[in-house]
């Protein structure tokens, strides 16, 4: 016996909310842009998946020890100037680029596994990216002399920046949004009959998914439950009456909505994942009492993992052809301790990212799904005695068989502060923008040139349009 | 005790009754109206539940009665004079550590002793006074190494409660100096710059104190409305302004210790300073503002602090913030102007006066009236912690045992929010978060759906379930000392068999005033009137289980008014 909802009913919610997307305004008034999708709307139903996969390390991840200089004098000048954070020079993971290496380099010791990806050409490293309005250079950084974006050193503005890649000075009328879901919003004609969003955040509620018109879904991890139907099922009918009373108090309607949008979703998340694979023994296990923060910080990024290859296994039955995921690992914001806690947060993410590239390979998709990670900013050269500070630019790295891996793409600098690439107050600049890395992503999702603009405005400001980190479609 | 309990019965005739339903064409939707209707509830006592639902752990039927009887001035009054809870207290008493009062306690101990004190401790207005202080002033046992580590931080909780009703600036130094502040934003044995060894001075807490704690990051008005030049924002400091501040907070580390000890600080004492490891470098501060080199570290932490707590955006900032937590998300400019206008001075010539804060906050014309006077505005969600405790209040939570019950133990998973365990600095929610939709059309924030996701919105309904339906007294329970368990006496009073329609009414109007401070629609009046009325009159437990549990899921609780 089924402990849900009649499915008919449970879409009626969610139905609503997608609706707004059919004939909607704003993107979907742009002829140009419903012609975005040639292939994809010529295409059989089931042929042309594709996911985005965002990783975002919460905190601030410090990139100057994701990948390192093994070159005597590079590595001395790191060594120089990272007193207290040095990764001992015997320690780094070899890895030999195929391009775009400055120096010879090493990943960080706890990463084995994606030192492998790297090498087997499954990963590629992207250098000094960061938060950028148009390219900007040392003498223009110090004298302020060109636009930046607001609160360059702040986590909440700048994760809300790189999430949403829209400068807001909190005087605006209309609500923030994510660049994932206003790739959900275009995907959204694509895939009408789809009975759950397309963009879904493993991580709680983040920007980087929400939609101008639809709104993503927020899954947990944990066990997948739909609606109480046993003592409380006659009450719950009384509440879905209940939820139909359209309210005018705004707050009052906003809860209003999105419960009654949360019961029909999760009545079909509950019955999905249900029917999905358990993925049993392929992520990081439970962490047992005495588990080290490792092991407890992979079990929780490989579960939020987990949960996306299921809806990633799951994507017909659900109506889905593009699917867009957030999932996020805390706790990079080392300004403490980092050489005991940045290694076990980059062993989590090494392990959790490798058990997923092994989940997209039994579902036979290994090249359908790009994994990308972001940071909010990069973290200072210099050393606080045992972390480091809020700073600019980092450096990332993406995931998938659609990769053209083994390459460095975008800058790795010689990390002396008087050089070009720092500003005088010791920030590393950025050399290429979120705003490029996107629009990478998006090309390969499938996105026209004119939505590409449409969704990253700033784009024309720098020198590429796409950074070639993907393979063609 | 989320899972395991729920089972199925009659659900073939709910799904029945279901289709049948979806079956019928949808007609246009008419705009419900939104409570406050009730014509039939004392307004005294409606008055006297809203300050109770904003100013304490949740109304409780006697409360309003007497809160009603005696106004609510009287009420404040009494309440800031009662003298003030400690979680310690009753931690150490747990721990059997009440001789050793630097003894380390586990953090399930202070969990125990925020729900006692929550639901039970009579000095209600300061401990949520406290608890707003608390996602504020933001540590968390998530982070910065203050795992279990349930002395600093019940000791930190206790500060704040102590503080609740003193000077915001004696406030602000406490946590300065607070050994889990210190932890958490590493303050803690931050020292002074040393460019031989391209070392410089740990910025955490500078930043934050700046940006969460006092001032935030960009100018404001008296009324807590951003200061436009050329119709932008003006930031209130840059970055040398921060590298001065994380000058100034160096040289602090455990009290009784040597600032070379690496050794956990688990303590309750404030940080003491070592004048070797202080920067003395003249620092660049606040809006011009410098402090001239060679001084101690007490000297120029007082002289900061002094810088910050002067700042024009302190009183609007922390009165707005104080507002949204207890009163309303989205507060008038002129009701933030008010209770500004008594932060920069409470008639005594006192600025940072949080007792007359407090009752600004409380007493303003908006906070009482506001339901009325803007009925598409006021208001707030209640967070999903409050919920949980409003529940165990109005209903009379009962204990088996005093340790923790499972789902307390579980509390973040249950309900994604716990005490002093936010994810971040930056608490569950901020203050400024606009949710897409009808919020932002309206012009509105509404900070606390930030916390409200999909996942909550399920479990939380299905955990009214498990709470009304299984966990009552003289339920299936009741020998499970895991279980905390509600007493519905008062309402089964109201509910005889054989109810008429006057007694259902009633009834109603009980449940409006104590669990939905007298914001019951009338479309929520209609359903759980019909509910009761599907049910055998003689089934006098299941008419209030299924009322109480239709009040409690409804969007009309959902939001506090």
């Amino acid at each position: 016996m089924s402990h849900r909802i009649d499915s008919q009913a449970r879409r009626r919610f969610l139905k609503r909310a997608l609706a707004a997307t059919a004939g909607g305004a704003g993107l979907f008034a742009d002829p140009g842009l419903l012609g975005l999708w040639p292939a994809l709307a010529a295409a059989p139903r089931g042929s042309d998946y594709k996911a985005l996969v965002c990783v975002f390390l919460l905190g601030g991840n410090d990139g100057h020890n994701l990948v390192v200089a093994r070159d005597t004098n590079a590595y001395a000048t790191y060594a120089h100037h990272r007193r207290g954070l040095t990764i001992p020079r015997e320690q780094l993971l070899p890895i030999a680029p195929l391009s775009g290496a400055p120096f010879e380099l090493g990943l960080h010791p706890e990463m084995p596994e994606m030192a492998a990806l790297f090498e087997a050409g499954q990963m590629a490293l992207v250098g000094r990216i960061g938060a950028l309005l148009e390219p900007v250079t040392r003498a223009q950084y110090d004298q302020r002399t060109v636009p930046l974006p607001p609160q360059l050193f702040s986590h909440n503005d700048q994760q809300a920046f790189w999430e949403g890649l829209e400068v807001r000075t909190g005087l605006e009328t209309n609500a923030p949004s994510g660049w994932g879901g206003r790739l959900a919003d275009l995907v959204a004609s694509t895939q009408s009959t789809a009975s759950l969003p397309a963009a879904m955040s493993m991580a709680g509620s983040h920007l980087f998914p929400v939609g101008q018109q639809v709104q993503p879904l927020f899954v947990s991890t944990a066990d997948i439950r739909a609606l109480d139907a046993g003592r409380g099922a006659g009450a719950n009918l009384a509440l879905l009456d209940l939820l139909g009373q359209t309210r005018s108090h705004p707050i009052v309607e906003h809860y209003r909505r999105t419960l009654g949008t949360a019961v029909d979703a999760y009545a079909t998340l509950a019955d999905e994942v249900a029917a999905a694979s358990a993925f049993d023994g392929m992520f990081p296990p439970p962490p047992g009492d005495n588990a080290s923060f490792a092991d407890r910080m992979a079990y929780e990024l490989g579960q939020q993992l987990r949960r996306v290859a299921q809806l990633i296994e799951r994507r017909e039955p659900i109506g889905h052809r593009r699917q867009v995921f957030f999932c996020a690992l805390g706790a990079f914001d080392t300004h403490d301790a980092q050489s005991v806690l940045q290694p076990q947060l980059l062993r989590a993410l090494s392990r959790a990212l490798a058990s997923f590239d092994q989940a997209t390979q039994q579902l036979g998709l290994r090249d359908r799904v790009t994994t990308f990670t972001a940071s909010e900013f990069g973290r200072s050269l210099t050393s606080n005695g045992d972390g480091s500070d809020h700073s600019w630019a980092n450096h990332l790295f993406v995931m998938g068989g659609a990769v053209r891996g083994r390459h460095v793409y975008g800058d790795l600098p010689l990390l002396d502060p008087a050089g070009a690439a720092f500003a005088g107050d010791g920030n590393l600049i950025p050399a290429i923008s979120i705003d490029q890395y996107g629009a990478t992503l998006a090309r390969w999702f499938g996105l026209g040139e004119n939505a590409i603009d449409t969704l990253f405005p700033r784009l024309g400001q720098f020198a590429s349009r796409d950074l070639g980190f993907l393979l063609p479609g | 005790m989320r899972t395991g309990i729920s089972r199925i019965d009659g659900w073939m005739a709910a799904l029945l009754a279901l289709g049948l339903a979806w079956m019928s064409p949808l007609p246009a939707e008419p705009v419900f109206a939104d409570g406050f209707e009730a014509v039939g509830l004392p307004p005294a006592q409606v008055d006297a539940a809203r300050l109770l639902a904003q100013a304490t752990f949740g109304p409780r039927p006697a409360e309003i009665e007497a809160v009603a009887a005696s106004g609510g001035g009287a009420w404040i009054d009494a309440q800031m004079a009662l003298p003030p809870s400690s979680m310690l207290a009753y931690m150490r008493a747990r721990n059997d550590t009440n001789g050793t009062p630097e003894a380390p306690i586990g953090f399930g101990y202070f969990t125990e002793a925020w729900f006692d004190r929550a639901i039970r401790a009579p000095d209600q207005l300061r401990l949520r006074v406290a608890f707003a202080l608390s996602e504020i002033m933001v540590v968390s046992e998530r982070g910065g190494g203050l795992a279990d580590d349930g002395l600093t931080l019940g000791g930190y909780y206790d500060l704040l409660i102590a503080h609740a009703f003193g000077n915001y600036r004696e406030l602000l130094e406490q946590v300065t100096l607070s050994p889990a502040m210190g932890r958490y934003l590493s303050m803690y044995r931050n020292r002074k710059s040393d460019p031989t060894q391209n070392i410089r001075a740990d910025e955490n807490y500078a930043r934050e104190v700046l940006q969460l704690f006092s001032i935030g990051l960009v100018k404001l008005n008296r009324d807590g409305t951003p200061v436009l030049v050329d119709g932008l924002p003006v930031p209130t400091y840059d970055e040398q302004v921060v590298r001065g501040f994380a000058q100034v907070f160096t040289g602090w580390a455990c009290a009784g210790r040597a600032f070379e000890d690496t050794a956990t600080c688990t303590s309750t004492q404030p940080m003491v300073p070592t004048e070797a490891y202080h920067d003395v470098a003249p620092k660049q501060l606040l809006d011009g503002a410098t402090l001239p080199g060679g001084r101690t570290a007490r000297a120029d932490l007082e002289d900061a602090l002094d810088l910050i707590f002067e700042h024009p955006n302190v009183p609007p900032f922390i009165s707005k913030q104080l507002i949204q937590k207890l009163v309303t998300s989205n507060p008038s400019p002129g009701y933030v102007e008010r209770v500004a206008a008594v932060f920069e001075n409470d008639g005594q010539g006192v600025r940072g006066n949080l007792a007359a804060v407090v009752r600004a906050i409380l007493l303003d014309d908006e906070a009482r009236n506001g339901h009325r006077t803007l009925p598409d505005r006021f208001g707030k969600l209640r967070e999903p912690l409050l919920r949980r405790v409003h529940l165990w209040r109005a209903h009379d939570a009962v204990w088996n045992t005093p340790q923790l019950i499972l789902e307390d133990y579980n509390i973040l998973e249950v309900l994604g929010q716990a005490a002093l365990m936010s994810p971040s600095v930056f608490n569950f929610f901020a203050p400024d978060h606009v949710p897409p939709g009808v919020v932002a059309a309206a012009g509105m924030v509404a900070p606390e759906m930030q916390a409200l996701t999909d996942t909550w919105l399920i479990n939380s309904t299905n955990d009214g379930v498990n709470q009304i339906f299984w966990a009552y007294v003289g339920g299936p329970y009741d020998e499970d000392p895991r279980v905390r368990r509600v007493d519905l006496s008062y309402w089964l009073a109201r509910m005889p068999a054989n109810a008429g329609a006057a007694q259902i009414d009633a009834f109603l109007d009980a449940l409006d005033l104590v669990v939905l401070q007298g914001a019951m629609s009338p479309g929520l009046r209609q359903i759980i009137r019909e509910r009761i009325a599907a049910i055998a009159p003689e089934e006098r437990l299941l008419r209030v289980q299924n009322a109480l549990y239709l009040a409690h899921v409804s969007p009309d609780f959902a939001v506090q008014r």
